[in-house]
């Protein structure tokens, strides 16, 4: 506090503020007063608003300090404007052109996009919608926990056991909590509980076989791959909701900046830049693309 | 309200369970009948981990959007299921590596209302010309519509003057679109979101800051609950009843008692008066989950306040929220380990316990990204997103600001044990506080306790569905023991593509005879064969790389524990830390990507940590 009332600025807005209220004083009778007009649509705002949130209507005092809450921001805000407070706010300038990006939003979704649009967009972004590779297998696992040399083991129990029945390799490598027989699970999947580098050894591998070792984070595994299924696009019927929220959300991004062209067409955007530290073929080059 | 009263009375019978023979079946939240339960593949009876963050800002919350953020609520969904968005700050776009389970946007509801959304095409507005144009078939007749419109509004022309634009009455909320963003990015069985806003309460920049989460969009209020209508944790809480009994389903979760000032986990409520019973019940009833480590620190323990925790001396981010970069000066009040000890003191003394918390961890990223991930750290806010802003500072701001940027933890993560990653199935777990919580990493930890376990539990192949039938998981109550120690069983396993586990701790907290609160840490389980947890497991990184190896530290620690000292008579609880060999910071990660030395006002390297539930014990 004491650093505070040390601060030169706090000081110049304590002395401003004082003369202020003087001038105020002074000057009453000669100022000519503004109005703050609250008419039925405000008071029944206000009421709207107190009453989706409360589910009752404001009592009479609480609806004075409602209204009282708005006229003091109205003064203020009145008065800032009249102070140009608003002049250069960074957070005001983005705060507006954020509303601007809604508006752009809002109509980008004012218009449903049709089934023929949908379909094309699903043919254009087709790898996004493609489902990861989907694997059946049976795996043991060698844990560094146990083993002096788990990559070794696994190597040696699959030297020992090359056509081993899935009943006698069960048993053969550590207990950990993970399934002996995976059905049907996708690489993601296989990615998020033994780490990302066992599905992606799995890739390419022989099937209906004793393999390894794989790598996870847990050690390495040996590995009997029964069914591969490969990627595969799905219909688009099954997907049609969520290629409509990612056509609109490009969508979206596209009417901003087709806003943003077509509103800069009205200015022209000038660089004077005098600084040695910048070169002029640089600022020239601004200048061009700029006004593109 | 219906609801509650079911879920509660559930509640009750996991406390009783110890007491009751069970036919080995049972699982407590089965016992509920008012859900659809269609299952989803990857659906358990023994319950998976599924991992998120459901403390997310966006430019759509005030100052996310102030300090750099240029995305909204759909590029954060995008974000936490693997998509690449943009990231303000130096360009730089954000990715996570791994995506996450469930993800909630919890933008600040003070200023949500504040800016409308231009039009709903439901309303009168699309049946103006102008909307019929830019609704046509024909794509060039739209296109033109469109351009035109644009150009009318950005000159005043004869659209700008239409008066329905300025109607507010057909203008919708934030909110609102918040609410359908979030409907829109859930896929049951793959991906779950959830509706939830931030209230934003800090008298005299103490914070008491909540999440408030709905179970899904069914009857949510129309408007958020802002620190604008109260700062009083209690009227928040008559608002959510309120809620209730409109039909909505929500919980609320309070963070950062660091920066509380000893607000937060106070003995007395808002009017100053000493907790009562009805207070307990009314916090209790409405916030379950505390959460215990995020950006802005973590705030488990204070080294002030248990000087023989070794480990207490983690990422405290020791300020207010106060723009000056304040300290605080009351450590009682701020940190959870001493809010559950307060918690069973003053159960015992019949007054109820009013922090009993299940626990999470969480993010409060303020660009769209929760950045968990250690190696992967793109700041809280959209300015950060350069890594010389992070070490060297944001030019322009005061060292003292820049010094709390820095103190910035990576993001923590929530884990929740849930049948399937639905809505329904995590809302629950949250419910039920069977989650832990993590400092971003995605360690696993499961917790039982039960005076019934066999000493042999955990070598048999069904010791999960035994653990669940004759025992409770975390977040759960013990009650009534005849003098024998409850057996509790802990499993913790790293994150795949992490780094080793170092050990697993049981703290223990306890009301003594005097009636005064104790504490002590057990270590349970060391890595590399340790028996000595004051022998540290080692330090393999090497700070001119940013690399470290998993040579020290085990994958897995697996055990049952009894209590040696238990006594039937005091109320206690149990919860389970484990901690990760170290890694480096992720300041450490940015000084080696720019080149320049590891900055020594900041730990090089730390231990990352996971907290499950805690499981109570009480007499009676």
């Amino acid at each position: 506090m004491k650093e505070l009332l040390k601060e030169p600025f706090l000081h110049f807005i304590v002395i401003g503020i004082t003369l202020f209220v003087l001038y105020g004083l002074v000057n009453d009778k000669t100022i000519s007063k503004n109005t703050i007009l609250i008419n039925d649509f405000d008071v029944t705002n206000i009421i709207a608003r107190w009453e989706m949130q409360w589910k009752r209507p404001p009592t009479e005092k609480e609806l004075q300090n409602l209204i009282n809450l708005k006229v003091k921001q109205e003064i203020f805000y009145q008065e800032a404007l009249k102070m140009n407070l608003d002049h250069n706010d960074e957070i005001i300038k983005r705060r507006l052109a954020q509303k601007m990006k809604f508006l752009s939003n809002d109509i980008a979704s004012l218009k449903e996009p049709t089934d023929e649009e949908l379909r094309k967009y699903f043919k254009d972004h087709s790898e996004k919608y493609l489902t990861p590779y989907s694997y059946s297998l049976y795996q043991i696992t060698f844990s560094p926990d146990k083993r002096e040399n788990n990559f070794n083991d696994a190597v040696e129990t699959l030297k020992q056991y090359p056509n081993a029945t899935f009943e006698e390799m069960k048993d053969q490598g550590d207990k950990l909590p993970f399934s002996y027989f995976f059905e049907e699970v996708n690489a993601n999947e296989l990615g998020l509980l033994l780490g990302l580098k066992f599905p992606e050894a799995l890739i390419d591998q022989e099937i209906d076989q004793w393999i390894g070792p794989i790598p996870s984070g847990f050690g390495h595994h040996l590995v009997f791959i029964t069914k591969i299924t490969e990627p595969q696009l799905p219909e688009f019927d099954s997907i049609k909701k969520d290629i409509g929220n990612d056509y609109e959300y490009d969508h979206q991004k596209e009417i901003d900046s087709l806003l943003f062209s077509l509103l800069k067409k009205k200015y022209v955007i000038e660089f004077d830049i005098k600084s040695e530290d910048f070169d002029p073929k640089f600022v020239e080059y601004l200048q061009e693309e700029m006004n593109k | 309200m219906k609801k509650i009263v079911l879920l509660f009375s559930c509640l009750a019978m996991i406390s009783c369970k110890n007491e009751v023979k069970t036919d080995g079946k049972t699982e407590p939240n089965n016992t509920e009948t008012d859900d659809t339960t269609s299952r989803t593949a990857g659906f358990s009876e023994t319950k998976n981990a599924y991992f998120g963050n459901l403390h997310i800002h966006t430019s759509w919350s005030f100052d996310g959007f102030t300090n750099g953020s240029i995305t909204g609520p759909d590029d954060a969904y995008r974000w936490a299921q693997g998509e690449s968005i943009p990231g303000g700050g130096d360009g730089t776009p954000l990715q996570i590596k791994v995506p996450l389970d469930w993800y909630a946007v919890s933008d600040h509801a003070e200023w949500m209302g504040m800016f409308k959304l231009m039009a709903d095409p439901e309303s009168e507005l699309s049946k103006l010309d102008f909307a019929k144009r830019v609704t046509s078939e024909d794509a060039a007749v739209a296109f033109k519509a469109f351009g035109d419109f644009l150009y009318d509004f950005s000159t005043g022309g004869e659209l700008s003057k239409e008066p329905l634009f300025s109607d507010e009455n057909i203008m919708k909320s934030v909110w609102k679109e918040i609410i359908e963003t979030t409907d829109k990015h859930y896929k049951p069985g793959k991906f779950t979101t959830f509706p939830a806003f931030e209230w934003s309460s800090n008298p005299n920049t103490r914070n008491l800051h909540r999440v408030v989460v709905f179970k899904n969009s069914e009857n949510i209020p129309e408007i958020a609950y802002s620190a604008l209508n109260s700062t009083r944790p209690e009227d928040l809480w008559t608002w959510m009843e309120e809620s209730r009994a409109n039909g909505a389903t929500l919980l609320a979760i309070p963070h950062n008692g660091n920066a509380s000032d000893g607000l937060m986990f106070s003995l007395n409520d808002s009017d100053g008066n000493p907790i009562s019973k009805a207070y307990s019940e009314a916090r209790m009833r409405n916030e379950p989950l505390y959460e215990i480590s995020q950006i802005k620190g973590t705030s488990e323990v204070h080294p002030d306040l248990s000087p023989n925790d070794e480990f207490a001396n983690f990422e405290l981010w020791d300020y207010t929220l106060s723009a000056t970069a304040e300290r605080p000066t009351n450590r009682k009040g701020s940190y959870l380990r001493h809010a559950l000890l307060d918690g069973i003191r003053l159960d015992s003394e019949g007054k109820g316990n009013p922090f009993k918390y299940g626990i999470i961890g969480d993010s409060d990223g303020h660009n769209s990204a929760a950045s968990v991930e250690e190696d992967n750290y793109t700041g809280k806010f959209g300015m950060e997103n350069d890594p010389s802003h992070r070490v060297n500072g944001v030019p322009g701001f005061p060292d003292p600001n820049n010094q709390q940027l820095r103190e910035f933890s990576s993001g923590g993560l929530a884990g929740v044990w849930a049948e399937e990653n639905t809505r329904e199935a995590i809302y629950n777990a949250m419910l039920r506080k069977e989650t832990f919580g993590t400092t971003g990493t995605r360690m696993k930890i499961r917790f039982f306790g039960s005076f019934n376990y066999s000493e042999d539990i955990i070598s048999k192949d069904d010791w999960l569905t035994t653990a669940y039938s004759n025992g409770v998981p975390m977040g759960s109550n013990l009650i009534n023991s005849d003098g024998k120690a409850p057996t509790f069983i802990i499993h913790a396993i790293k994150e795949p593509d992490g780094a080793n586990l170092d050990r697993v701790q049981i703290i223990k907290g306890w009301v003594d005879a005097t009636g005064a609160t104790q504490e002590k840490i057990y270590n349970v389980a060391l890595s590399d064969g340790r028996t000595d947890g004051s022998v540290s497991v080692g330090n393999t990184v090497d700070l001119k790389t940013a690399k470290y190896s998993n040579t020290i530290g085990d994958t897995e620690f697996f055990m049952t524990w009894a209590d040696p000292d238990f006594d039937a008579e005091q109320n206690a609880f149990y919860y389970v830390r484990v901690l990760e060999i170290p890694t480096p910071r992720w300041s450490t990660y940015d000084a080696v990507h720019l080149g320049i030395p590891v900055r020594t006002d900041l730990p090089s390297t730390i231990q990352e940590r996971g907290w499950s539930s805690p499981i109570w014990y009480s007499p009676i």
